[in-house]
């Protein structure tokens, strides 16, 4: 039996994973974007047409392996609705990718997804790698509202990487998550710890504003 | 590819029990399955696979081939496959045996033996019944792998110990108790307990744990030290009682000893009738919501209790009264239905909010309960009554809108009452209490969250501060819990349950709060000796959903209620927010049909009582109202002046 060898896995009480490489990864976007489905169809394989508004937020778990390298995804899934946007920074803060997500039949999501982007430019460092994604491109032919081209450019312009994607059939769903594994072993980030900022009961009494103020801690 | 995986174990009639929520009755459902070890080129595995369809009626003919396969992980990319089957692929388990943190098992004297595992990342997967034993010898399998240890606490956890022999001094360091900085901590924590500070305390705390549970291993720190912080009374975290004030947070007063209290039977039919005068009219309301509180109501009478219970009726109405009652309400529904109805799609263009909020609903209406018979299926028209309730509930509450979280609250009411006009003044009587849930600036809830605070922080000084020191402090775990009162968390019969047992306000105001204070007790000793940080914290309370045993926790919840009463010692900002110091100068408004059990200091009741809401909304439009069951409102003329009506909103 060769298992004992076999270096422990990442995760556990933030603890360094000795196999894989942790990955913190964020996934926002507006109200019924489909978040929830790209992760379950990126971690379960599966596509369920009922699956439940998200509340307050999930978290999920995938190791990939990418050029030989274990790289764990721990994901964070985020409710979309404007209402909840305040508890966003919570999960978004210490990740080291996010992927801002769109319904390509919605061009209100789409304008949400900029200002997602926005806030996140703002509030997380440069080396945050986000990714654009435009889901349910499957309704492409009937609904389409928001032009791949039109998006491509908003990417380019703002330094992000942009596919579509549908959860439904699965298309460019791992090839999703792929590339943003490629991109943090390109960029070498050497994870250590899971890092996101304590959120005391003082600062949700506090101030409103607080998801747009700079972070003070950690 | 891969090798052919090795079996090291199997054992059939390996069950997941599911609740199948099926309106008429509770039926536990069971979904039979086989348990495997296998050692497959990546690792040693736990499997779990379902093996076919029960009491779903089933047609669970093609696409199962792939389930009994090995390679379970499902790579195909088009849907298909009917809702059943998806359903139980829901429930597949596989798991690398050394992501394994830890398990439970069942107590000795239930009927089977099941297992419960939990991974270190907070995964929670559902029990594993062995209906047919196998249990012993898959976990005799497993110690061949891996170092178990029974939990000290809790004689049904088991905890897996770490290998990695570096492990235990990486935590050393990282607590980096005995260094220069902190071992200072230590001694001024000796000396001086009062002024260490709280973080630094359960860090001791966790240190002593470690040390506690991991006595085998040889510390090469300074033996006496250890020696002397565990002469401090550890369990109970007791430190002498000192008066000096503002250091109550480190005080742990001792609770009196936890009653036991009983549940009883449901309200019964014959019980509530004879609870009403000739007219009509609860005699005993105080009584009757005792027996609610105690055993909730029979399934048959919940349509009518729940109207007196959520302000629909008030208690001291008559039949008659309950009739015109009745009358008023459908009337004032159809009206407001109509302000939306009528709204042309012209006109929809240049009102945005209003397109917006239609958008909103709509996309929650679709993924709400479709797996419970009432809603399921492509096309159920019960859909378009949520959608409806839901967007009258808009007009009725502009300033609120639509918030995720409300289809959750209205469809076991809707499910219930499975009438339209009634489930809208349920649900607006359900959101009167928790609206504040929902405001934009998410106040309510976050107040709840800090008076879960305070009242762990008294009432289990240390799994209050080991949260606190696990990035937990703020209880944002419990977030699904309050904002939309455990829907989630429990089926549809518990659900309704425990809603109704919330609403008779006994034995004490923001019950709910002692409830997730039970829930966590119950797994205290699974947070804390797994070492759970923050995200595992998140992952296991959401997993525990539908395996939380209602009953027990309000059992508890009523118990540390007690405690609480009963304490001499309990601070005023504990009993503040459960209501045990009634200040008599409080008027209580009119009987119970309004109660607020968010309500909060400082902050004026947003809420109006019904009646005052009903005075402004009485003068009855015209149409007679019999129209109760789902119309289809397409006859628009009716009310010109109504329309005028919901521009006046709109402007406000
Ligand atoms: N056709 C199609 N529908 C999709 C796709 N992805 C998601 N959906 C549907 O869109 C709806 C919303 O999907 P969710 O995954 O719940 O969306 P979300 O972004 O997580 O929403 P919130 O949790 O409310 O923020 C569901 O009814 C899904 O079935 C897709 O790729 N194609
Ligand atoms: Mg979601």
């Amino acid at each position: 039996m060769s298992g004992l060898q076999r270096p422990p896995p990442g995760g556990g009480s933030g603890r360094p994973g000795g196999g894989a490489q942790q990955m913190k990864l964020v996934l926002l976007g507006d109200q019924g974007v489909g978040k929830s489905s790209l992760a379950l169809r990126f971690v379960r394989g599966d596509f369920r047409e009922d699956q439940e508004a998200t509340i307050g937020a999930a978290f999920l778990t995938q190791t990939v392996n990418v050029q030989g390298k274990n790289i764990k995804f721990d994901i964070w899934d985020t409710a979309g609705q404007e209402r909840y946007h305040s508890l966003a920074p919570m999960y978004y803060r210490g990740a080291q990718a996010a992927i801002v997500v769109y319904d390509i039949t919605s061009t209100h999501s789409f304008e949400q997804a900029h200002s997602w982007v926005k806030e996140l430019q703002k509030e997380t460092g440069p080396d945050v790698i986000i990714a654009l994604a435009g889901n349910k491109v499957d309704m492409a032919a009937e609904t389409r509202a928001v032009m791949k081209e039109e998006a491509e450019k908003y990417a380019m312009e703002h330094g992000l990487f942009h596919l579509e994607t549908s959860a439904k059939t699965g298309y460019n769903v791992q090839n999703l998550f792929q590339t943003l594994a490629q991109e943090i072993i390109r960029n070498d980030y050497v994870v250590t710890q899971t890092r996101h900022r304590i959120v005391t009961t003082a600062d949700l009494l506090g101030e409103q504003s607080y998801p747009r103020r700079r972070t003070c801690c950690s | 590819m891969a090798a052919q995986p090795q079996m090291l174990f199997e054992k059939d009639s390996v069950f997941i029990h599911i609740n199948v929520n099926s309106h008429t009755s509770d039926k536990d459902a069971y979904i039979p399955g086989k348990v495997y070890l296998l050692h497959k080129e990546e690792g040693h595995f736990i499997e779990w696979k379902a093996e076919d369809v029960v009491s779903l009626d089933n047609h669970s003919d093609q696409d199962w081939a792939f389930i009994g396969s090995v390679g379970y992980k499902p790579d195909r990319e088009a849907e298909t496959g009917s809702t059943k089957i998806d359903l139980q692929k829901k429930y597949n388990i596989s798991f690398d045996i050394f992501d394994l943190k830890s398990f439970k098992r069942s107590a000795p004297n239930h009927g089977w033996a099941y297992i419960i595992f939990i991974l270190k990342d907070g995964t929670t997967y559902p029990a594993l019944h062995f209906h047919t034993g196998g249990s012993k010898a898959l976990l005799k399998e497993l110690e061949n792998f891996l170092h178990i240890k029974r939990s000290a606490n809790d004689s049904r956890l088991f905890i897996i110990q770490d290998h990695d022999p570096d492990m235990l001094s990486k935590s050393f360091d990282e607590l980096q108790l005995f260094s220069d900085s902190s071992g200072d901590l230590v001694s001024k924590f000796i000396k001086d307990p009062y002024t260490t500070t709280l973080g630094g305390f359960s860090k001791v705390t966790n240190f002593l744990r470690d040390v506690l549970m991991q006595p085998e291993v040889s510390v090469s720190r300074p033996r006496e030290e250890v020696a002397e912080l565990l002469q401090e009374d550890i369990p109970g975290m007791e430190i002498s009682h000192q008066d000096e004030p503002g250091f109550e947070v480190v005080t742990k007063t001792r609770l009196p000893k936890r009653p036991d209290v009983s549940r009883a039977t449901p309200l019964a039919s014959e019980v509530w009738s004879k609870h009403m005068d000739t007219d009509g009219r609860i005699k005993d309301v105080d009584q009757i919501k005792e027996v609610i509180f105690r055993g909730g109501i029979d399934a048959t009478i919940r349509i009518e209790v729940w109207k007196f219970l959520l302000g629909y009726y008030d208690w001291s109405s008559t039949y008659k009264s309950r009739t015109e009652e009745r009358k008023r309400k459908v009337d004032d529904y159809f009206r407001m239905k109509l302000q939306w109805k009528t709204i042309s799609l012209e006109q929809e263009k240049r009102f945005s909010l209003l397109r917006e909020r239609k958008g909103l609903i709509e996309k929650d209406v679709t993924r709400t309960d479709r797996t419970h018979k009432f809603f399921e299926g492509e096309g159920n028209p019960n859909l378009q009554v949520l959608n409806d309730i839901l967007m009258t509930y808009c007009m009725y509450n502009f300033d609120l809108g639509y918030v995720q979280g409300m289809s959750d609250l209205l469809s076991p009411i809707l499910v219930v009452m499975e009438n339209e006009v009634d489930a809208f003044w349920c649900f607006a009587g359900l959101m009167d209490r928790v609206y504040t849930n929902f405001e934009m600036d998410q106040k309510g809830m976050k107040l709840q969250l800090s008076q879960i605070h305070q009242l762990m922080q008294f009432v289990d000084t240390e799994l209050c501060s080991y949260l606190e020191s696990h990035e937990s402090g703020n209880f944002y775990f419990c977030f699904r819990w309050l904002l939309i009162l455990f829907k989630r968390e429990f089926n549809f019969p518990d659900v309704q349950r425990l809603w109704e047992v919330l609403w008779t306000e006994k034995p004490c105001k923001n019950f709910h709060l002692l409830i997730c204070l039970a829930i966590l007790d119950s797994e205290k000793s699974t947070l804390i000796e797994n070492k759970f940080g923050f995200t595992e914290i998140l992952k296991h309370i959401n997993d525990i959903c539908f395996a939380i045993n209602l009953d027990e926790s309000l059992k508890k919840a009523e118990g540390i209620f007690e405690q609480l009463k009963q304490c001499k010692k309990t601070p005023s900002h504990v009993k503040e927010i459960i209501g045990l110091q009634v200040t008599p100068t409080r008027s209580i408004p009119k009987s119970s049909s309004m109660p607020n059990t968010f309500g909060r200091e400082g902050s004026p009741r947003l809420d109006l009582p019904i009646h005052l809401r009903e005075n402004n909304t009485s003068a009855p439009s015209s149409g007679s109202g019999t129209a109760v069951t789902t119309p289809e409102d397409s006859s628009i003329e009716i009310l010109p002046e109504n329309t005028e009506q919901s521009v006046t909103l709109v402007c406000n």
